[in-house]
């Protein structure tokens, strides 16, 4: 699907016209898309990358943005045909304490937080080392021809995020309608994140999708039990209710 | 830097959710530009506590003949990793501590503990306490992002793009939320179960911040 059609889907299905929009433009559409895009990406860590990161010589520490500035997770690290095992600092003390000096070929690393690698041994020359990243997606800008990065049988969710996310700013009703929407996207970024998950055990991955099925959605659309003088609160969970989502939360309170 | 996210883009695509043309204090109406930077600033620290993103090294810290104690880095959330030179130092509690030495305070040697308990904030201890003065200590830690001022000097952040969804609620949380004539408690609700969810998978990914 390209991105102009992912657009005028969204203002037609707000009842605006796709041609001349009025209660939205076309720039607030699109960085709603973009916003989803990277949040669909980001949950289910599915578009991944290799690049050569340099470890320079003698050195344990290091910047990974400054290299891939798409970086999200580590995936996979080799240098030439060894693959590095992830480790924390914790692992690494214990597996030795003088980690930071010791030479020889690298075995072991560490990536942390947005920009930090770690690694040991270390080679007395500069070392090219190769990493798979699950890295951000492009930016789009609606031009002709543009088609999202992200799986295309889930590109119909980046419809109900930009729905969802042009609504949100009416509040009450249109917030509603909104959070349907976004149930729609978080459905679809659950089922690829556990595809993705499958397919990243196989390949024995640094880094896991986040389990989103493990998420409160409670937290999301404050459904609050139903309490009546005398009753208890709704027995069965996940029930709809009135201005309610079917299915978005456990209709426990939270 | 390469790979900065930079927040004016936030603050332009945030416009039309609070229904203004531009930052300008006048369009914005019932806010100003530098409550919008300020809510950017106060998620990104949350976002340190919840998640350890931030990572950095400092090589300031130089043993001193005599001195336990040391100050760390004014932007630091947690402390990951010490080292005295380029050998690892374990963490330690106070008790394990006294347990090995009542006079864990004053006895010099080379230190192979740190400890953090019983010495306040942004103050580490060493253990034996250091017999050489100009020896690195090199601390790894979980530290705040650089401060977002309401001049606008600095409007970058060091993390990946996809990061501008999660200040773009921070903003319309505590926007909407706030008293005043466009109060929206139920959408200000929401988008702090979304920068919630963000900051679980944040979590989840790059560890606790603290």
């Amino acid at each position: 699907m390209l991105t102009t059609e992912i657009l005028d889907r969204i203002l037609t299905r707000i009842d605006d016209d796709a041609q001349a929009p009025v209660s939205v433009t076309e720039a607030e559409a699109l960085a709603a898309v973009n916003e989803g895009q990277d949040l669909f990406c980001w949950l289910t860590l599915c578009l991944e990358t290799t690049g050569t990161l340099t470890f320079p010589a003698n050195t344990p520490f290091g910047t990974i943005r400054d290299t891939f500035p798409d970086f999200l997770a580590p995936l996979k690290v080799t240098v030439g045909p060894t693959r590095l095992r992830p480790a924390t600092f914790g692992d690494l003390d214990v597996l030795d304490d003088q980690w930071q000096s010791r030479s020889g070929p690298p075995s072991r690393y560490a990536a942390e937080g947005f920009n930090f690698w770690a690694v040991t041994p270390q080679r007395a020359f500069d070392l090219p080392s190769s990493w798979t990243y699950a890295r951000s997606p492009i930016v789009l800008t609606g031009g002709e021809d543009e088609t999202p990065e992200t799986p295309e049988q889930y590109h119909p969710a980046l419809v109900s995020y930009g729905i969802y996310r042009v609504k949100l700013k009416e509040g009450a009703q249109g917030l509603a309608r909104g959070k349907e929407q976004f149930t729609l996207f978080l459905d679809a970024a659950t089922e690829h994140g556990d595809f993705v998950r499958a397919r990243s055990r196989a390949a024995r991955y640094d880094t896991l999708p986040f389990e989103l099925k493990n998420f409160d959605r409670a937290r999301l659309f404050g459904r609050q039990p139903r309490i009546r003088r005398g009753m208890p609160a709704s027995p069965i969970a996940g029930t709809a209710e009135p201005g309610g989502i079917a299915g978005a939360g456990d209709g426990g309170s939270q | 830097m390469t790979g900065d996210l930079d927040t004016t883009q936030v603050l332009t695509n945030v416009l039309p959710a609070l229904h203004a043309a531009s930052t300008s204090d006048s369009d914005l109406t019932f806010w100003k530009l530098t409550d919008l930077i300020e809510f950017m600033d106060e998620g990104l620290k949350r976002l340190a506590r919840k998640a350890g993103v931030f990572v950095k090294r400092s090589t300031s810290i130089t043993s001193a003949v005599g001195s336990a104690t040391y100050s760390l880095p004014d932007d630091h959330v947690a402390v990951l990793h010490v080292s005295y030179g380029t050998t690892a130092l374990r963490p330690a509690g106070t008790i394990e501590l006294e347990s090995r030495d009542e006079n864990y305070r004053t006895t010099q040697g080379t230190p192979d503990h740190w400890c953090l308990d019983q010495l306040g904030d942004y103050t580490m201890g060493l253990s034996p306490v250091p017999n050489h003065a100009g020896d690195s200590v090199p601390v790894i830690y979980t530290a705040l992002a650089p401060e977002l001022d309401d001049a606008q000097e600095n409007t970058l952040v060091t993390a990946p793009s996809p990061l501008k969804g999660y200040l773009t609620m921070c903003i319309l949380a505590e926007a909407y939320g706030r008293e005043g004539e466009m109060e929206m408690q139920d959408l200000a609700q929401h988008c702090k179960g979304r920068i919630a969810m963000y900051e679980a998978m944040m979590a989840d990914y790059y560890g606790m911040g603290e």
